[in-house]
């Protein structure tokens, strides 16, 4: 990597702009970028592969093909669109060698139904949130990443779309059935869901 | 709009994804559907649930890595590539230099008698060939006079007698009609041979 003439300082510079340095190989703009990426990637990844170890792995792997293919970039869509793409082709690959292992160790006859687990639940020693990260996990997994990009990463349809490669139609339906799956499996834990249907989910603590 | 067609479209209006006439369409029949309106309330708490969930953060050192990363890579790319521009420039040099030793010691000339024989004749320290252990190449300038060649017993007579004429009669009427004749017939020996 070349050190350019420390251009890149401004935090208001865009990612176009950040991209441009980066593809003429400016250090200090591709540092720029991880900053901005990381945090937002790892709640990407994170919510996807729910293992922050790996997680962590995948986006560096993620920054390092940024780096590697810079010059494959083209303004055409965002920045934010195109390294989204990157993770999610990583994450995605993980997932998949997981169903391998899971399938060749057998591990998936064990699986548990979301109402099975709901009765197993000790609800006076969790809190609301990891039911629900454990609820969004279980989702399918195209229903999965359609929910995480719009309401973690907080995207519009459209760039969904873009990331995903689909029409905005599918993401229309894949947002709403994931909520629908995530409606019908917090059931069993009639308590949360009682307080979720009354919408204040953020102040529940269930002693 | 029924409730089948506001159940499909309640994300997209959580979401402000629908367009103004669709929008209004459900907001309707939501004022009059009492249980659409109980959905719409518990897809907006999931929502509100998922958008509640405490952020994750990366560690602490995770640029320093990613950039460490990134600069090692560059390394080992310019260590590979510098092998094989070295690699490259050495090929390069020994076939400069195999040229230029093919054209300083360069081929002998090509009216030597080891020019016109077979690369697998050998070739005596004074010059002449060993016909045992090569073939000589006929096909060659046949002009060309090896020293070690064999000379026919004619033409060795032929010499043998313009030596003792020239020593017996240094007339002109030898020199003007006898050794050309002898120069002829020399010539004829020699090229048929």
């Amino acid at each position: 990597m070349v050190s350019n003439s420390g251009k890149p300082n401004n935090s208001e510079i865009t990612d176009k702009e950040l991209m441009e340095l980066i593809q003429a190989s400016d250090e200090k703009a591709f540092s720029i970028l991880v900053e901005r990426f990381q945090d937002r990637l790892l709640n990407f990844v994170g919510r996807i592969v729910t293992d922050r170890e790996t997680a962590e792995e995948l986006i560096q792997e993620t920054f390092l093909r940024i780096f590697n293919q810079r010059q494959s970039y083209t303004p055409d869509y965002a920045v934010s669109t195109w390294i989204y793409t990157i993770a999610l082709n990583l994450a995605r690959s993980e997932l998949r060698k997981r169903k391998l292992r899971r399938y060749l160790s057998l591990d998936f006859i064990k699986e548990e139904t979301d109402a099975e687990i709901a009765d197993k639940t000790d609800l006076r020693a969790q809190s609301l949130m990891p039911i629900i990260e454990q609820a969004i996990d279980r989702l399918p997994e195209d229903y999965k990443t359609a929910f995480v990009l719009c309401d973690i990463q907080r995207l519009p349809y459209q760039q969904i779309a873009e990331v995903l490669r689909v029409p905005v139609g599918t993401v229309k339906s894949r947002i709403n059935r994931a909520r629908s799956i995530l409606r019908d499996n917090l059931k069993p834990y009639k308590e949360i869901y009682h307080e979720l249907s009354r919408g204040i989910p953020q102040t529940i603590s269930l002693y | 709009m029924n409730c089948r067609g506001v159940s499909r479209r309640l994300s997209a209006y959580i979401d402000n994804e629908l367009s103004p006439g669709i929008r209004q369409s459900v907001e309707d029949h939501l004022q009059s559907c009492a249980v659409c309106k109980r959905k719409l309330s518990e897809f907006r708490a999931i929502s509100d649930a998922a958008r509640s969930l405490p952020p994750l953060g990366v560690s602490e050192d995770f640029k320093d890595r990613v950039l460490d990363s990134v600069k090692a890579q560059d390394e080992k790319a310019i260590a590979f590539y510098g092998f094989r521009l070295r690699a490259a420039l050495a090929g390069m040099a020994f076939v400069g230099a195999a040229t230029a030793v093919f054209f300083i010691s360069g081929p002998e000339p090509s009216n030597s008698p080891s020019a016109i024989l077979s690369p697998n004749a050998a070739v005596k320290n004074d010059g002449s060939a060993d016909r045992d252990s090569g073939t000589l190449d006929f096909t060659a300038d046949p002009k060309i006079k090896i020293e070690s060649f064999p000379v026919p017993e004619g033409a060795k007579a032929l010499d043998r007698l313009e030596d003792s004429l020239l020593l017996a009669d240094s007339s002109s009427k030898i020199d003007e009609f006898v050794l050309p004749v002898i120069e002829k017939t020399k010539e004829n020996v020699n090229i048929k041979f």
